[in-house]
């Protein structure tokens, strides 16, 4: 077998589409070709690092930022249906044909619409004198703007998440007690600043979260504010050596809920300290972003934390405790 | 992955349930806009609008074909339209990206290479290839789930994947022998 013919084999080796037989031939071609070897080396490679890429996450929730556009759409068909009054006959052959493709309901629904409306039509003729065509229009919008309304109630049952996000706040006083200035508290967190010297946040997409974004950065500052507090008391002096010449300043602490250990974000990786004597337990490896949100599971059992990346994403990780395994979360 | 039953539900005309699904789809829906246009913005508006035609056209998927492959077709067909119509202002969105990234690159001095590298190569490869890399690496398709996805036969997919494969380790070969990044 030469060695293109080897290659392709190395390629579904990969895509684990090989037989044991076929698995054979690549294994003992390459044990005799050494340019064979060291292809299928740097796939190999290539392969693990495409499956280890970030599973980004949109940094807000793309259907609720699409809400008033499905509500939208959801009036128009609506529309379609229940305002098929005489007037609007200009435009009603487009209408239902736009109903038809969307839905693929059966025809007679929208005769059946067409029919509705007549009578309706009908009713209006012989309850009100010729005059009041007017007023059918009107009643006819209303009875949209009412769906509409309905559709905007349920939606803001969806939407209002964000105010039970603020309460949540767990260290609120904190931040306000704490001694530092604004800018101190925004230098903790992300422990990163310009070249003019100002806090420089993550990108502006990764909190652009639309409603969400001010309570969460309001409970990221007093997350990390209040353990800084508590930091003398743990005498906690280690971490500074560890940081190297980059204006970081991130030594806050976030004490584990059982008290046992503390975690800190030490530049691009993030460091677990056993609370009693300060000695480093576990340090994550270096990361390539800004590393946020950390948070210890009620439990104590996990940590997880987000690097921020570049174009605003972001990839969450949880170390699981007390065996310092680190994985990927989704 | 979604639930049958929420997927029958939501074709029925059950908004809620057809607003879960798209809940329960939308990290997959941005992760593929995100690795095929290499741009954040872009992905929010490439994932947007197709959560919006699958809002609207979930009546007209079958069950022949599989959900998530249906979900795939949709989001990449729109990637790639966008990535079509971007391209004549590319030079100039290639220009400030290549400056941005130096400017990450002197302040985090210290900072892992790797995950840059590995993106500007799959920003290299031509639109296909990277599409098929997307859905194998990021959505963990087999061959026959790509190929549904992009309306291709099998062996296209084969050779699109075993090509920007080949490709790919070229130019990370290239990078870590010091040569021109980007």
């Amino acid at each position: 077998m030469n060695c293109q013919e080897v290659t392709e084999l190395m390629q579904r080796q990969l895509d684990d589409d090989l037989r044991e037989s076929e698995m054979e031939v690549l294994m003992n071609h390459t044990r005799h070709c050494p340019d064979c070897a060291a292809m299928f080396e740097r796939l190999t490679r290539l392969s693990a690092e495409l499956n280890n890429l970030p599973k980004v996450t949109p940094a807000y929730s793309l259907v609720d930022a699409i809400m008033p556009e499905l509500i939208r759409i959801d009036n128009e068909t609506k529309h379609a249906e229940t305002l098929a009054v005489p007037a609007t006959t200009y435009d009603q052959g487009s209408l239902t044909r736009r109903t038809q493709r969307t839905r693929r309901w059966p025809s007679w629904k929208s005769i059946s619409g067409v029919v509705a409306a007549g009578i309706v039509a009908g009713i209006f003729l012989v309850t009100y004198p010729p005059q009041s065509s007017l007023n059918d229009q009107d009643k006819a919008s209303s009875i949209g703007q009412s769906a509409a309304e309905m559709e905007m109630k349920e939606d803001t049952s969806v939407m209002d998440v964000s105010p039970l996000s603020a309460k949540k706040d767990p260290g609120g006083d904190a931040a306000a007690d704490a001694p530092t200035d604004g800018t101190e508290n925004l230098k903790g967190p992300y422990g990163l600043t310009d070249k003019n010297g100002n806090p420089m946040e993550p990108e502006s997409g990764f909190n652009a979260g639309g409603s969400e974004a001010l309570p969460n950065s309001a409970q990221r500052n007093s997350d990390v504010t209040k353990p800084v507090e508590e930091e003398t008391s743990y005498g906690v002096e280690s971490t500074s050596k560890h940081e190297p010449d980059m204006g970081i300043t991130g030594h806050a602490m976030l004490p584990s809920p059982d008290g046992q250990y503390m975690a800190n974000v030490d530049g691009f990786s993030i460091v677990i300290l056993s609370a009693s004597d300060s000695s480093t337990l576990f340090q994550t490896e270096r990361k390539n972003g800004l590393h946020v949100n950390l948070v210890w599971a009620q439990d104590s059992a996990s940590l997880t934390y987000e690097v921020s990346l570049d174009h605003g994403a972001a990839q969450k990780y949880e170390i699981a405790i007390p065996s310092f395994e680190e994985r990927k979360a989704d | 992955m979604v639930e049958p039953g929420l997927i029958k539900a939501a074709q029925s005309g059950d908004r809620d349930a057809l607003i879960t699904l798209l809940r329960e789809i939308e990290t997959h829906v941005y992760r593929t806009a995100y690795y095929i246009l290499n741009n954040e913005q872009d992905a929010m508006d490439a994932s947007q609008e197709a959560l919006i035609r699958i809002y609207t056209k979930i009546g007209s998927y079958e069950e022949k074909a599989q959900f998530k492959t249906w979900i795939q077709r949709i989001v990449t067909n729109i990637c790639i339209d966008k990535f079509r119509r971007n391209k004549p202002t590319i030079s100039i969105d290639e220009h400030e990206l290549v400056f941005r990234e130096k400017q990450n690159v002197e302040e985090e001095v210290l900072s892992a290479y790797a995950l840059q590298d590995i993106r500007s190569a799959i920003e290299q490869l031509p639109e296909n290839h990277r599409t098929v890399v997307v859905l194998r690496y990021l959505q963990d398709f087999s061959y026959n789930e790509i190929a549904e996805s992009l309306d291709l036969p099998l062996n296209t997919v084969k050779s699109y994947l075993f090509r920007a494969r080949q490709q790919l380790q070229s130019l990370l070969q290239d990078y870590q022998k010091g040569g021109v990044r980007g």
